[in-house]
C-alpha cells in the first residue's frame, strides 16, 4: 500500500536523502516541508499518513510544531514520528510524553527506515 | 597543571611540617632553659641566704664572746661555743652549692680560712680571759688581728653576695632573651605554616574551579560537535547506503568496491561520534541509569539480534544459553554492554567460529559471559584493555574498525550498576568476558519459578539457540 509521508526538517541534505529512501526502498510518496510553519501548512492540505519530525529546527522546533499539529483538528490525528540526534532514551520519553508515536535517531539506516517506521506505526 | 599543582600542595605540607617540627623543637628547647634557669635562680638565693647566715653567725660569735669577755657569764661561752659547731656546717653546704663555680670556690675558701683564724682569735680571747682576767684582756688591747679579721670577712662576704647577685642578674638577662628568641621563631614558623597551608588551600581551590570549567567547556563542546557532526553524517551515510545498496542503479565492480569502503567507515566515524558523546557521558554523570528488572535471556537475545548482522558477514555462529535470571539493571546499557562484548568477540574470531552468551547466578548477581575461540589476549593487555583508546594490538582500530571505547564505556557502565567487569584468556584458545550485574530482588510472583530454577545450578533449564550464518 502507497503511504504518504510528509517530512519536516530544515537540513535540505537530509530532506532529499529521507524522501529517497522512503521513495526507493518503501515506495511510499514523500512531501517535504523545510520548517514548522511550512509542514503544518502542507498537513493541512495533504493531511499524510505520518509525519516524520526533526527535533532541533531554527524558529519554530519540533516540540512547538507537534503542539500546533495537535490543536488543529485537521492534523491532529496524524501520528508523528522524531527525528533526533539526541537518543537518550530520557529524551525519547519525553518526546513520547508530548505525543510523539516514536522516536528515530539521527543518522538513521536508509535502507531500513521505511521498516522501522512501519514498526513503530503498526503498519504491515 | 594537575601534575604542578598537586606537587605544590605536597611541598606546602612538607614546609608546614617543617615548620612545626621547629616550633616543637624550639618550644621544648625553652620551656627546658626556663626550668633550669628558674633552678638557678632558686640556688641564687640559697647561697645569698647561707652568705648571709654566715655573717650573721659570726657577727653572733663576736658578740657572745665579747659577753664572756666583759662578764666572765659561761652562758656566753656556751652561745659562742653553739656557734662555732654551727658555721662549718653552713660553709659545707655552700661548698655543695657552688660546686660548678671555681671562682666561689675558691672565695669560698679564702672565706673558711679567714673564718677559721678569726675563731682561733677568739678562742684565744676567751683562754686569755679564763686564765687572766679581764685585767689580761685588757693588756692586750685592741691591737689583736681580730678586728681586720672580722672587716676580712664582712668584705669577702659582700663580694660573695655581689658576685652571686651579678651572676643572677645575668642568668635572668640571658633567660629573657632566648625566650624572646623563641617567642620570634614560633611566631616567624607558625606564620609562615599559616601562610603554606592558605597558600595551599587557594591553590586547590583555584585548580579545582579550573578542572571543573574545564570539564564544563569539554561537555559543551562534545555534545554540541556530536550534534553538528551528525547532520551531515546523517546526510553522508545516507545517500552512500543508497548508493552501495544498489537501488539506485548500478555501478561498476570497482566503484561498488569504494562505495562499501566510504560506508563502513562513515559507520565506524558514527561508531566513533556515539562512543565519545556515552563516554563523555558516563564521564560527567549524564548517562542516567534507569534501573528496572529486566530478564537476561530477552536482553542477550536482542543482542544478538543487533550482531547477527556482522555475525553473519563474517561467518560466525552466536550460540545463547536461555537460562533464565532477572536483573535489576537499565535494560538499554546492558544491552549495550553485550553488544560491545559481542562484537569485540566477532571481530576476533576466525571465519566458522562460535561465540557463546550465557548468564547465571552468582550469589547476590548474574553473571553474563561472552567467548569466542580467537587468538586471546595477552596476559599484560587483561587491565589495560578496559581503559579508553586501549587495544591488544594498535592496528586493531583500523584493520577492525573498532573505536577503541566499547570495552572504556562497558566497563564503566557495568560499575555503574555495582558490578564488575574483567576477562579471562588464553592465547590462541579464545576469550572470556565476565561481567556482573545486581539480581532482581523482588521479583514479580509470576515469574518467580524462572528465577528460582535458575538459581538452582542442577537444575538450571539450558538449551542452546544456535544462529549460524546460514540460518
Amino acid at each position: 500500500m502507497q503511504r504518504h509521508i510528509l517530512l519536516i526538517d530544515d537540513e535540505d541534505d537530509i530532506r532529499e536523502v529521507t524522501a529517497v529512501s522512503l521513495e526507493t526502498v518503501a515506495g511510499w510518496q514523500v512531501s517535504s516541508a523545510r520548517s514548522g510553519v511550512d509542514g503544518i501548512e502542507l498537513a493541512k492540505r495533504a493531511v499524510p499518513d505520518a509525519i516524520l519530525l526533526d527535533v532541533m529546527m531554527p524558529e519554530q522546533d519540533g516540540t512547538a510544531t507537534l503542539r500546533l499539529l495537535r490543536s488543529n483538528a485537521v492534523t491532529a490525528r496524524i501520528p508523528v514520528i522524531f527525528l533526533t540526534a539526541k537518543a537518550q532514551s530520557i529524551e525519547r520519553e519525553r518526546l513520547q510524553a508530548i505525543g510523539a508515536a516514536g522516536t528515530l535517531a539521527k543518522p538513521f539506516n536508509p535502507l531500513t527506515l521505511a521498516a522501522e517506521v512501519s514498526a513503530i506505526l503498526g503498519w504491515r | 597543571m594537575k601534575l604542578t599543582v598537586e606537587r605544590t600542595v605536597l611541598a606546602g605540607f612538607v614546609i608546614v611540617l617543617f615548620l612545626l617540627g621547629t616550633v616543637g623543637i624550639v618550644s621544648q628547647r625553652t620551656i627546658i632553659g626556663l626550668i633550669v634557669d628558674s633552678k638557678w635562680v632558686t640556688h641564687t638565693h640559697v647561697v645569698l641566704e647561707l652568705l648571709q647566715q654566715v655573717s650573721f653567725r659570726m657577727s653572733q660569735a663576736e658578740a657572745a664572746v665579747r659577753g664572756y669577755v666583759i662578764t666572765g657569764d659561761t652562758t656566753f661561752e656556751a652561745q659562742y661555743e653553739g656557734i662555732r659547731k654551727q658555721v662549718p656546717e653552713l660553709i659545707s653546704k655552700l661548698r655543695t652549692q657552688t660546686l660548678d663555680n671555681p671562682a666561689e670556690q675558691s672565695n669560698l675558701a679564702s672565706l673558711e680560712a679567714l673564718i677559721q683564724k678569726r675563731f682561733a682569735t677568739m678562742d684565744e680571747g676567751i683562754r686569755v680571759r679564763k686564765s687572766g682576767g679581764l685585767e689580761a684582756i685588757l693588756a692586750l688591747g685592741s691591737s689583736g688581728p681580730g678586728r681586720k679579721l672580722s672587716a676580712d670577712i664582712s668584705a669577702l662576704t659582700a663580694l660573695m653576695r655581689d658576685d652571686e647577685d651579678r651572676l643572677l642578674a645575668d642568668r635572668n638577662t640571658r633567660a629573657q632573651t632566648s625566650a624572646r628568641r623563641a617567642f620570634l621563631v614560633v611566631l616567624a614558623a607558625l606564620v609562615l605554616a599559616m601562610i603554606a597551608v592558605i597558600g595551599s588551600v587557594v591553590l586547590v581551590f583555584r585548580d579545582l574551579t579550573r578542572r571543573q570549567q574545564i570539564e564544563r567547556i569539554k561537555s559543551e563542546f562534545v555534545s554540541v560537535v556530536s550534534h553538528e557532526l551528525r547532520t551531515p553524517l546523517t546526510s553522508i551515510h545516507g545517500s552512500l547506503a543508497l548508493l552501495a545498496s544498489g537501488l539506485l542503479g548500478r555501478v561498476n565492480p570497482k566503484g561498488e568496491r569504494m562505495l562499501q569502503i566510504a560506508v563502513s567507515n562513515t559507520d565506524r566515524l558514527i561508531r566513533l561520534l556515539n562512543d565519545i558523546l556515552d563516554m563523555e557521558k558516563l564521564d560527567s554523570g549524564k548517562m542516567e541509569i534507569r534501573r528496572m528488572q529486566c530478564s537476561a535471556k530477552e536482553l542477550i537475545e536482542h543482542a544478538i539480534d543487533v550482531m547477527r548482522p556482522m555475525a553473519q558477514s563474517q561467518q560466525i555462529a552466536l550460540s545463547a544459553s536461555r537460562s533464565e535470571l532477572f536483573i535489576y539493571a537499565d535494560r538499554d546499557r546492558i544491552i549495550q554492554c553485550l553488544t560491545n562484548l559481542l562484537s569485540n568477540a566477532i571481530k576476533f574470531s576466525d571465519p566458522g567460529g562460535t561465540v557463546q552468551v550465557a548468564a547465571k547466578s552468582i550469589g547476590t548477581h548474574a553473571q553474563f559471559e561472552v567467548c569466542d575461540r580467537g587468538r586471546g589476549i595477552p596476559a599484560d593487555k587483561r587491565n589495560s584493555i578496559f581503559e579508553r583508546f586501549q587495544q591488544v594490538d594498535t592496528s586493531d582500530s583500523r584493520k577492525r574498525g573498532g573505536t577503541g571505547l566499547g570495552l572504556a564505556i562497558s566497563r564503566n557502565i557495568v560499575e555503574q550498576h555495582g558490578g564488575k567487569i574483567w576477562v579471562e584468556s588464553q592465547l590462541g584458545t579464545g576469550s572470556t568476558f565476565f561481567f556482573t550485574v545486581p539480581l532482581a530482588q523482588n521479583h514479580n510472583p509470576d515469574i518467580a519459578s524462572y528465577v528460582d530454577s535458575a538459581n538452582t545450578v542442577s537444575s538450571q533449564r539450558e538449551s542452546n539457540a544456535e544462529t549460524h550464518p546460514a540460518d
